[in-house]
């Protein structure tokens, strides 16, 4: 019996030790790091925090501005020359219901997706300095760089913004938790901060990140790679004097607006940027203008097919396109044929013109002889070099904001509106030129032929509805519109969500 | 901290002090042996120690009652495959939800007293779940972290099959659900909502037996109606003569606009393919046998259940092997292992093929009513489909159990639970607009867990005293990979075949196929300690127990939490005099637990992690191919210092055993969870569309009522058993975060002093035959609008509540039930002489239901225009499950969405009652008289009998968590089967 007990105990002891052993150290069992998320103490150690948290900011932008294919609602369907096809909610948004209690509508009044791209910057501009301590590889320089992008993201996105909703509350901090509600400051003011923004760090800006002939950044490689990867995906000076330019036509600041644009034009070749022409703009390969990053895209942004960043919404073909390029039977939007010729109504035109012998020469539209064309100017299927092969349509085309033809003609807008004609008419008829048209004749209105011009070459690049409103500011000939920009119908709703959570806000008048 | 360490410490006192020995987990398994009483006999003989677990620990405080326990041997004959159906109706309290019967599908829930938390997406059903114990281990749920890569949450990627449907009833000793403080507390923090304890049956000592059992039957479909085209263009017909106008007409669907397309005009003879009559069977054998002193038993079973739809089926393998060694008297080994692999054969339905692919073709044209189309359609199923679901669960223990002295045990167990979830699927090309698609899915759950535990007992004069602590260690770890990819090269490569050398230069590089590839893994560590004193005496039971839990998922700050619950209960009978009272038993116990976090997100406070997807498009994780962090804008600011959340729980009832005959149990609960932290809608302008405030408290409350009658047998041989149960269960919101009075998620609602589980619908008061009958405001002349827009004729007479002229979110008001009030089920067994009939009625009442699926037939425009799930129709929607004269008749192109589904036109009352079950068995045994023979039953049944309910879609029984009727789930077939069981 006695030794029983000795065995007992001996056995008992094992089990204690080894639970004691399991105890002892169990402050750092309960220690465990997580796969897929990174805690504050793991953050803004190194320079791939800066880089992840960099292009996190871009990436969110790039979010804001695809979800829903957001950019196209906005920009390309109000009262503009598609039409939608068996989609009521598109449709709404083409006839300025935007009202309506579709969800695609009701989602896409929510600018919570852009607050978080100016959350993160301004989370970038407070934080990013800690890791000048931690990382020597940061230097001050770089450090300076990356916050002046990240204001020009900012001022970027207020523009978005004040274009889009009018009067918004300007957030200047992170806040990081404690989110106060702010009320909305008008249109004017949040124009006037965003260049504030912008103006303070333009000239900070480097026109090529990663590579050593920039002026500012000379240097092989940014973030560890070379210009290849970043051109035309950070924003650099020209893309911050680009979007000064619209900041000020936006507000109708039109000599401002000019000398950005003009800085832009000026530099173009500092900064790679140049006239495409159509072949290019049209070319579904991947050589095609809409197709990754090029140093052309003055403000881009890219899905690129090789780390699957495609998919079917956040491009404008997933609406367009449809049989005979894609399995899809027909297209979610359209131009009719009529409005085509409409618009399209010179000769020579590259983009569509019908030719003496009444045949069709278009690069814009596929399917023409048939019910409805197929708007086929961006067309960017997977890599590219498939480019007919619609069957499984992930598209991959970049969503180009800004490239020389767009800043150009808005270039030519400022100067006409400021009466500088001569130089306008210049600048138009450069760009008609580029595209087989002949100058235009002398009892043209010159505003009027930029303005169509912008619609011909823009046309599917969200810009028509914003070109419609700053046309109708211009010429204040419609009292119809005017009625409308005075009881804010220009902008859309804002969100019934975003309402509901900030008291301080109201709605905009018209859409009461 | 310090708290932990003392309650370490003393349990380690009472490690090295003392002297004697008792086991496993001193509530549920044999209860300790008295000294004397094991010197005589060896504790493996006694049958009612091993077998039964109703007769529990002499000193547990649980109540020891039939009412929260199934009767295993009388639902062993029916083809029951889950866990959830085995207890559906079979014991009060217990809630199980299922929108589809496809047999073994993952989409099936249980709740223990309803719900605790609001439900708004599928991560939230899980939290409402009951801790599933198996032979003391606790079993390891899914992960949902694949919900994180899916652009549609129909259900999980993977196999999708439900765990719990691993086990087979006649391997089962008994399931018990354990449901207030008392019993619950012991198995600490992961069981707040509800234990089901599972016994499996083990090794026992004797002469070799064997017993066989098997069942054979058939599912066979219901009777279906079906409709072709022409009942569509019918149908439709109305509202085009009505509403449409040039640019509807233009849009009229091709498939319908041609009556001499034979293809849809034809005749609807697709049930022959979809429904048939389809085998179902189970056999299984045991064996046991062997000494005192070593004794083992082995269980094998082979199940194939089917719906009799779509060619689904399940199938399961599965082996349980149980042994117990006594090397000397005091130490005892004993080891069970529980291997299984479920197999499914899954559904051909367009919704769960185009949630797996992300990727939705063009839906306008839907498939064809006609058998030999819809036979083509099939075929691709046939030679070209790989579509392979696999689940590989073992579940294995290795128990020590050392009698230190008369009084003192020590056990340690270690137990290992582990589930593997395989799927590999391949659709050729010309399922989907010639792309074909494969994917690869492997994920597992493990959870490896070492138990300790100490119990003493003490005899005093007055009574006896019961002292057990407990040290558990859990690690949980939780992964998947996953890869999905489009366009091979051709229909016979089903397989993305990479280099796995990471040297080779073509690592990991597709040929042919177009990839994308997943993966994520989650760690969970849970310590828990408890200390438990009861103390026992003359019909008085009272315990009390503290515990300290430590959990991984919680802040480093919050890491630990303490529990405690004490309970009591008091016999009566022996007081009153009165012979016919047997048992009149007071009970009541009250407890304060904490809860667990569902995820490690919360444990890191502000955190960063890629945020560049969105709902349509999942899969994006970098820009420009570099990977990004950002704040977690799409999840929700998380902050510091998130306290654990905790429930208080109360119970009181009253048990009265009277006559040896009637048996009356009542349960009266209240258990508020508090301090949940949740999802509240925040400032758009932040960039979050949710901030984590914890503040949440809910409050359950409810009535479990069981009855059991049973008649003797009396000398004609008749007799008679009948036990009903009915529970009643409410919830009321009491409190929200931040001082929120309401919040609004999604379709949701939550209103402090409402109830959680309701729709928030708009009032429907008919229609506006014309432009002139829509309401104008007398002064200003605004026309009622909808969400801004005017409402004309043809659109629905909504109750504008707040009275603004304006039909929006503000108009909508809380209604109905989601989780029934009162459940229960009813079951009787009737015996005379050798032959016995039962049956089961089955019922939820005081239930409302969604009935999307006509919502969405009246709302053809909406669907026929959209582009994701919504517009999808299945084959089945060629059934007639809708009365086309029920719904007045709306202009369905009005944009403000007249047929809608969240509006009260569409919630119907969805109680009912069920004949569930229904046996007829013989006893054999006397006629065939064999010596070796103990016994031969043979039975019939039948399944799925009979419903009484004036719902008037499909079946009530198949509603989402949400309480929406989709009708795209598979039905309940009716199930009738022959079985045998037979033991030597």
């Amino acid at each position: 019996m006695r030794k029983n007990i000795i065995l007992r105990f001996l056995l008992c002891s094992t089990i204690a030790i080894s639970a004691m052993f399991g105890t002892s150290s169990c402050e750092k069992f309960l220690d465990v790091e997580s796969n897929h998320i990174v805690n504050e103490e793991n953050k803004w150690k190194d320079i791939n925090d800066i880089r992840g948290s960099l292009l996190g900011v871009y990436g969110l932008l790039r979010t804001a501005l695809a979800e829903n294919n957001a950019h196209w609602l906005y920009g390309e369907l109000r009262n503009g020359d598609f039409t939608a096809l068996n989609r009521r909610d598109l449709q709404d948004i083409v006839d300025g219901r935007l009202n309506s209690s579709a969800k695609l509508i009701q989602e896409g009044s929510d600018w919570r997706r852009f607050y978080a791209v100016i959350n993160a910057a301004n989370l970038f501009i407070e934080r990013s300095y800690e890791v000048l301590e931690h990382d020597k590889q940061y230097t001050a320089a770089l450090h300076e760089i990356d916050v002046a992008q990240m204001r020009v993201v900012k001022g970027f996105v207020y523009y978005l913004l004040a274009r889009t909703w009018g009067d918004v509350p300007i957030w200047d901090k992170s806040y990081e938790g404690a989110f106060p509600k702010i009320k909305a400051s008008s249109v004017d003011q949040v124009l006037t901060y965003a260049e504030n923004e912008i103006n303070a760090v333009k000239d900070k800006l480097p026109f090529f990140y990663g590579s050593f002939n920039d002026p500012v950044l000379p240097a092989d490689l940014y973030l560890g790679s070379t210009s290849v990867k970043w051109s035309g995906v950070l924003f650099n000076r020209l893309s911050a004097y680009t979007i000064l330019a619209h900041i000020n036509a936006l507000s109708g600041n039109y000599l401002e607006a000019s000398v950005f644009a003009d800085y832009v034009i000026a530099n173009a070749t500092r900064g790679g940027i140049a006239a495409t022409d159509i072949a290019d703009i049209t070319n579904t390969t991947n050589v095609g203008f809409f197709f990754g990053n090029r140093i052309k895209h003055i403000i881009g942004f890219p899905f690129p097919n090789s780390s699957n960043e495609g998919g079917t919404d956040g491009h404008i073909e997933s609406l367009t396109l449809a049989k005979p390029l894609v399995s899809k039977p027909n297209p979610d939007i359209y131009v009719k044929v009529e409005r085509i010729v409409d618009i399209f109504n010179e000769a020579g035109d590259q983009r569509f013109r019908i030719d003496s012998t009444g045949t069709v020469q278009t690069s814009y539209f596929a399917d023409f002889g048939g019910i409805r064309p197929i708007f086929k100017k961006i067309h960017i299927i997977r890599n590219g070099e498939s480019g007919a092969d619609g069957s499984l349509p992930f598209f991959t085309s970049t969503l180009v904001f800004s490239r020389f033809e767009e800043i150009n003609l808005l270039r030519a807008e400022a100067n006409a509106v400021l009466g500088r004609t001569e130089l306008a008419t210049a600048i138009l008829n450069q760009s008609r030129k580029n595209r087989g048209l002949v100058e235009i004749g002398p009892n043209v209105d010159l505003i009027d032929a930029v303005f169509q011009e912008r619609r011909k070459e823009l046309m599917g690049e969200g810009w028509r509805w914003f070109d419609v409103v700053r046309y109708n500011k211009i010429k204040k000939n419609d009292p119809a519109f005017q009625k409308l920009i005075a009881q804010k119908g220009i902008y859309w709703p804002i969100s019934q969500n975003a309402l509901a959570n900030n008291k301080e806000l109201q709605q905009n008048t018209y859409w009461k | 901290m310090r708290q932990f360490y003392m309650i370490n410490l003393a349990f380690f006192m009472l490690l090295f002090e003392s002297s004697a020995v008792k086991a496993g987990d001193p509530g549920l398994t044999p209860g300790p042996k008295i000294a004397k009483e094991r010197a005589g006999r060896a504790r493996m003989k006694s049958k009612s120690n091993v077998d039964s677990l109703t007769a529990k620990s002499k000193f547990s405080t649980i109540p020891v009652l039939g009412s929260d326990t199934i009767s295993v041997v009388e639902l062993s004959k029916y083809p029951l495959v889950t866990l959830e159906q085995i207890l559906k109706g079979n014991i009060s309290g217990v809630y199980v939800q299922e929108p589809s019967a496809e047999p073994g599908t993952v989409q099936q829930n249980m709740l223990v007293h309803g719900i605790t938390r609001p439900v708004f997406t599928a991560r939230n059903f899980k939290e409402n779940r009951p801790l599933i114990v198996v032979n003391g281990i606790q079993i390891i749920d899914e992960t949902s972290l694949i919900y994180n890569i899916q652009n549609e949450e129909t259900q999980p990627i993977g196999a999708a099959t439900n765990i719990l449907s691993l086990f087979d009833l006649d391997n089962i000793a008994s399931i018990e659900v354990l449901k207030d403080a008392g019993q619950i507390a012991k198995y600490g923090p992961r069981a707040v909502n509800g234990v089901v304890y599972v016994t499996t049956k083990t090794a026992q000592a004797g002469d070799k037996k064997i017993s066989i059992n098997g069942y054979s039957g058939f599912a066979v479909p219901n009777n279906i109606t079906t409709v072709n085209a022409e009942f569509e263009r019918d149908f439709r017909q109305t509202f085009y003569d009505k509403y449409a106008g040039a640019e509807q007409i233009a849009a009229y669907p091709s498939y319908l606009s041609d009556s001499s397309n034979t293809n849809y005009y034809g005749p609807s003879n697709w049930v022959d393919q979809y429904y048939k009559l389809t085998p179902l069977y189970s056999i299984n054998g045991a064996l046991m046998g062997g000494t005192n002193r070593s004794n083992f038993r082995f269980f094998a079973n082979h199940t194939q259940n089917a719906s009799g739809a779509d060619d689904t089926k399940f199938n399961r393998t599965y082996g349980g092997f149980s042994i117990n060694m006594l090397p000397t008297t005091w130490f005892k080994v004993s080891g069970n292992i529980q291997i299984g692999r479920l197999a499914r054969d899954r559904n051909r339905s367009l919704t769960e093929r185009y949630t797996e692919t992300k990727y939705t073709p063009d839906l306008s044209t839907p498939l064809a009513p006609n058998k030999s189309l819809y036979n083509l359609y099939l075929r691709n199923f046939d030679k070209l489909t790989l579509d392979n679901n696999y689940n590989t669960s073992v579940l294995a223990s290795l128990g020590l159990d050392i009698n230190i002295m008369p009084g003192l045990d020590v056990t340690s167990r270690i137990a290992l639970d582990y589930n593997e979830n395989r799927r590999d699927v391949f659709w050729p090309s010309t399922l989907m607009e010639g792309n074909n698609y494969t994917s690869n899915y492997l994920g597992y759950n493990e959870r490896l867990s070492f138990d300790n535990n100490i119990s003493y007992v003490k005899e005093l004069n007055t009574g006896k005293l019961l002292f057990e602590a407990g040290l558990q260690i859990q690690a949980d770890r939780q992964k998947y990979n996953y890869l999905q990819a489009y366009r091979g090269p051709n229909d016979y490569i089903k397989i993305n075949k990479v280099e796995g050398d990471k040297n080779k230069a073509n690592y990991l590089v597709s040929i042919g196929f177009i990839p994308y590839i997943y993966g994520d893994k989650t760690i969970h560590h849970l310590i828990n300690t408890y200390f438990r004193t009861t103390y026992e005496w003359n019909g008085l039971k009272l315990s009390g127990l503290i515990r300290r839990d430590g959990s991984s998922w919680q802040q480093l700050s919050e890491r630990w939490y303490t529990s405690y619950a004490v309970n009591g209960e008091y016999d009566l009978s022996s007081k009153i005099e009165n012979d016919k009272i047997d048992i009149l038993k007071f009970r009541g116990s009250y407890g304060h637990i904490g809860n667990l976090p569902n995820s490690d997100t919360e444990a890191a406070g502000p955190q960063y992690s890629s945020q560049l997807s969105w709902d349509k498009n999942t899969g994006i994780m970098s820009y420009n191919g570099v990977g990004t962090v950002s704040r977690p804008y799409s999840y929700g600011w998380v902050g510091y210092d998130v306290p654990w959340s905790f429930t208080d729980m109360y119970n009181i009832g009253v048990s009265l055993s009277m006559a040896k005959q009637f048996g009356l149990h009542v349960d009266f609960y209240n258990k508020t969870t508090k301090n949940m932290l949740l999802p509240v809608p925040t400032v758009a302008e932040s960039g979050y569309k949710f901030e984590y405030a914890s503040g949440m408290d809910v409050q359950n409350r409810g009535v479990d009522v069981s009855l059991n009658y049973t008649m003797p047998r009396s000398t004609g041989g008749f007799c008679w058993n009948s036990a009903f149960n009915i529970a009643y269960n409410t919830n009321e919101l009491k409190k929200l975060p931040n001082q929120l009075d309401a919040i609004v998620v999604g379709k949701n609602k939550l209103q402090v002093g409402e109830r959680i589980d309701q729709y928030w619908l708009l009032q429907n008061r008919g229609s506006y035959q014309s432009d002139a009958e829509v309401p104008v405001r007398d002064g200003d002349n605004r026309v009622m609008t909808y969400n801004g827009t005017d409402m004309k004729g043809g659109d629905p007479r909504w109750v504008d509540q707040d009275g603004n002229f304006d039909i929006n979110n503000e108009d909508r008001i809380l209604m109905g039930n989601i989780i029934p009030k009162w459940t229960g089920g009813f079951t009787n067994q009737f015996a005379y002489k050798n032959f016995d009939l039962s049956f089961l009625l089955y019922f939820n009442l005081g239930r409302e239901i969604i009935n999307q699926q006509a919502s969405k037939k009246y709302d053809f425009a909406n669907v026929a225009e959209s582009k994701n799930l919504y517009g999808v129709r299945e084959i089945t929607s060629w059934e007639k499950s809708f009365d086309e004269t029920a719904y007045p008749i709306y202009n369905p192109w009005s944009s403000v969405v007249p047929y809608q589904a969240e509006q009260d036109l569409f919630m119907e009352d969805g109680s009912f009652v069920k004949l569930k079950n229904l046996s007829v068995g013989y006893d054999l045994t006397k006629v065939v008289n064999n010596k070796k023979l103990n016994r031969l039953y043979v039975y019939v049944t039948g399944s799925n009998l009979l419903t009484i309910t004036k719902y008037s879609g499909r079946d009530p029984e198949l509603v989402n968590f949400y309480g929406y009727d989709t009708g795209t789930g598979i039905r309940y077939p009716k199930m009738y089967t022959l079985g045998v069981k037979l033991d030597f």
